[in-house]
């Protein structure tokens, strides 16, 4: 009998009692949809906690800032800083050099004062917000029409410019809204304390997105030889950063917009780099790269050292859910083992005219196998879809609450070979516990034919 | 059950066994069929010893050389009446399935069932059942039909017309039939009649004991 031949029998067999069917199925699908809604939910939660940890970018990021390292904290995560040291472009090409670093993102940054979310009137300049509430006279001269009114600033920060197509690479957690589409520079993102300079709680963040701000900076040498520029942007998301302090995110053309023009005293100025992100090749990659980082002269911090403690309590966890969900799946093969023993009771006598007209111990044995494979893989579907379907509404509740608090959701995370080994391990399991029965079928002797 | 019993059948004979229940009747046939083993002595079916067969050896002599029909029928009820002749097809390894459709339907057509072919077991009478199974133990062309209380379950007219299949078949086909029946119509039309009673074959019309 070949295989073909045994799976009709066996898909016949299944669909002549397809209550005992149903029920065996529905048990195999609850284990799996148990195990697999466990396990995404476990893997959610590691990428969440995980992401939090590294401050939502690449495990394997780490942040280098424009200081000489500090030989006494070099070991530590984040250690305290030495004196400055810049970051030059040729210092970020070096970086780029290094043994086991997959990229370098250096981060621009200007100083800006955030003026109301209006364009500013003509002929309008501004104030340090050191001298805000004094409203009166000019503070500066500048590219921009003769000043005619004094504006008070909403907020005195950095502007932070980057790659954001590499976002998730970068320290960057959305709370509301997106990340300014590439190149743009009349696009930003914000941060909570844009929202609390609104008066706004983290909740509130969608109500920003869509209005506008304008961005001011002093260009040049302080005094008359400096110039101010405006730019006008669009807030189109709120997110949490840790890339460098600042509380305006925005592509990189923009902090280029702002320094693009000469002063009047001729000068032109580029953008500070304010610290960059390096992308170790792996994880276990990342302290040989700091230190390669600190030999050259800046310091790092990488939360590498907690992600791997916190990695290890989150694998734990892990194991005790799987451990859930195959105790689940145990049952349901105990199920599986019940219904064909059942099977193969009732169908002795059938068993037995198989053998008289011809049939082989590994043709019955073929035929029960495949009824017990048939019901592990429809359970393993069902329950694949019911468990990542499972998984999905309790992340969508998780996100409502913490949306609901400000904070950012999670994004379902399915391992790509759970829904293939949830399947394949249904029927794994299926056919190990229909195995005994199968072997039980196979070896009934013929004469059960005719017995009665 | 069985002691000092000597049997010969010759090839194309029609036999009846008849005797009280309990006395051994089918131990006999299961015997003759392959389906149980002696505990001694030999069996020669068609030029096979069945005392040197075992496991494969045994089921490829029982899909090519007997064909047996049960009083239960014992048809797949998962199965058509087409589908439970091709069964018999499927075992003896006939790989078109074009060609044991061909031949199942033509075996039904044959026993009268042409109009039933994707009717399952029950859904079909006592006696359009024993036709199916009849149609499949003669799927393989058999050297030898092994019938045991093949009217058991049937009134006496259907009993009548399995009787009158299962003679022209033997017929047709050639083959030995030996059927073990409690009904003495069918047992009167075999050309030997063999009575088993207290563990001995007694020839009771036609041939010697």
């Amino acid at each position: 009998m070949s295989w073909r031949d045994a799976l009709t029998l066996a898909g016949r067999e299944i669909r002549r009692r397809p209550g005992r069917a149903a029920l065996t199925v529905l048990a195999v699908a609850l284990a799996s949809a148990l195990l697999c809604a466990l396990l995404t939910i476990a893997g959610t939660a590691r990428t969440r906690v995980l992401s939090q940890l590294s401050h939502g970018g690449s495990l394997a990021g780490i942040s280098v800032e424009p200081n000489a390292p500090n030989p006494s904290e070099a070991t530590l995560d984040d250690p305290v800083p030495g004196p400055p040291n810049p970051l030059t472009p040729a210092a970020i090409a070096q970086i780029g050099r290094l043994k086991d670093v997959l990229t370098v993102l250096p981060i621009v940054a200007a100083p800006v004062e955030l003026l109301p979310p209006a364009a500013p009137p003509a002929g309008s300049t501004l104030c340090p917000s050191s001298s805000s509430g004094s409203g009166t006279g000019s503070c500066g001269g500048g590219l921009d029409p003769p000043a005619t009114e004094v504006m008070t600033p909403l907020l005195t920060t950095s502007a932070i410019g980057a790659d954001l197509g590499r976002v998730n690479a970068l320290p960057i957690t959305l709370l509301a809204g997106r990340l300014p589409i590439a190149g743009s520079a009349d696009e930003v993102a914000v941060d909570e304390q844009y929202l609390s300079s609104l008066g706004l709680s983290a909740s509130r963040a969608p109500e920003v997105v869509g209005t506008r701000v304008v961005l001011a900076t002093s260009v040049g040498t302080a005094g008359p030889a400096s110039a101010t520029r405006f730019q006008t942007a669009e807030i189109v998301g709120v997110l949490d950063q840790e890339m460098t302090s600042g509380d305006i995110v925005a592509w990189p053309t923009l902090i280029e917009t702002l320094y693009s023009s000469e002063t009047p005293a001729g000068e032109s100025a580029d953008p500070p780099i304010q610290g960059a992100v390096v992308i170790a090749k792996q994880l276990s990659e990342v302290s040989p790269v700091r230190a390669a980082i600190a030999g050259i002269g800046y310091s790092t911090a990488a939360p590498v050292g907690l992600i791997i403690s916190v990695g290890r309590y989150l694998h734990v966890v892990e194991l005790v859910l799987s451990g859930i969900g195959i105790v689940a799946l145990a049952i349901a093969a105990l199920g599986i083992a019940n219904a064909l023993f059942a099977a193969v009771r009732e169908r002795r006598r059938e068993i037995g005219v198989l053998k008289a007209i011809g049939a082989r111990d590994r043709d019955v044995l073929r035929v029960f196998l495949i009824e017990a494979g048939l019901l592990g893989v429809l359970g393993g579907l069902v329950g694949t879809v019911i468990g990542i379907a499972m998984a999905a509404a309790i992340a969508a509740n998780a996100n409502a609450y913490l949306h609901s608090q400000g904070l950012g959701g999670v994004a379902l995370s399915v391992p790509w070979p759970l829904p293939f080994g949830g399947v394949v391990g249904a029927c794994a399991v299926a056919l190990v516990a229909g195995a005994l029965p199968a072997r039980r079928a196979a070896h009934l002797p013929a004469r059960e034919a005719v017995d009665a | 059950m069985l002691r000092d019993i000597s049997l010969e059948v010759a090839e194309g004979e029609y036999v009846s066994l008849v005797g009280p229940s309990g006395s051994g009747k089918t131990t006999l046939l299961s015997l003759i069929g392959g389906l149980d083993h002696p505990q001694s002595g030999q069996i020669l079916v068609g030029g096979h010893d069945l005392r040197t067969l075992s496991g494969d050896g045994l089921a490829a002599f029982r899909r090519e050389t007997v064909g047996f029909v049960f009083q239960h029928f014992g048809l797949l009820e998962a199965l058509t009446a087409r589908e439970n002749v091709e069964l018999a097809l499927t075992l003896a390894g006939v790989s078109s399935a074009r060609q044991r459709h061909h031949r199942a339907s033509g075996l039904l057509h044959r026993v009268g069932l042409g109009d039933r072919l994707e009717h399952r077991p029950t859904e079909l009478s006592g006696g359009e059942r024993q036709r199916v199974a009849i149609a499949r133990a003669i799927a393989n062309s058999p050297r030898v039909i092994l019938a045991d209380e093949p009217t058991g379950d049937l009134d006496d007219n259907t009993a009548a017309d399995v009787g009158d299949l299962l003679e022209q078949l033997r017929e047709e086909e050639g083959c030995t039939l030996v059927v073990v029946t409690h009904h003495r119509r069918l047992a009167a039309r075999a050309e030997r009649s063999l009575t088993l009673e207290a563990g001995d074959l007694i020839e009771t019309r036609g041939g010697e004991r």
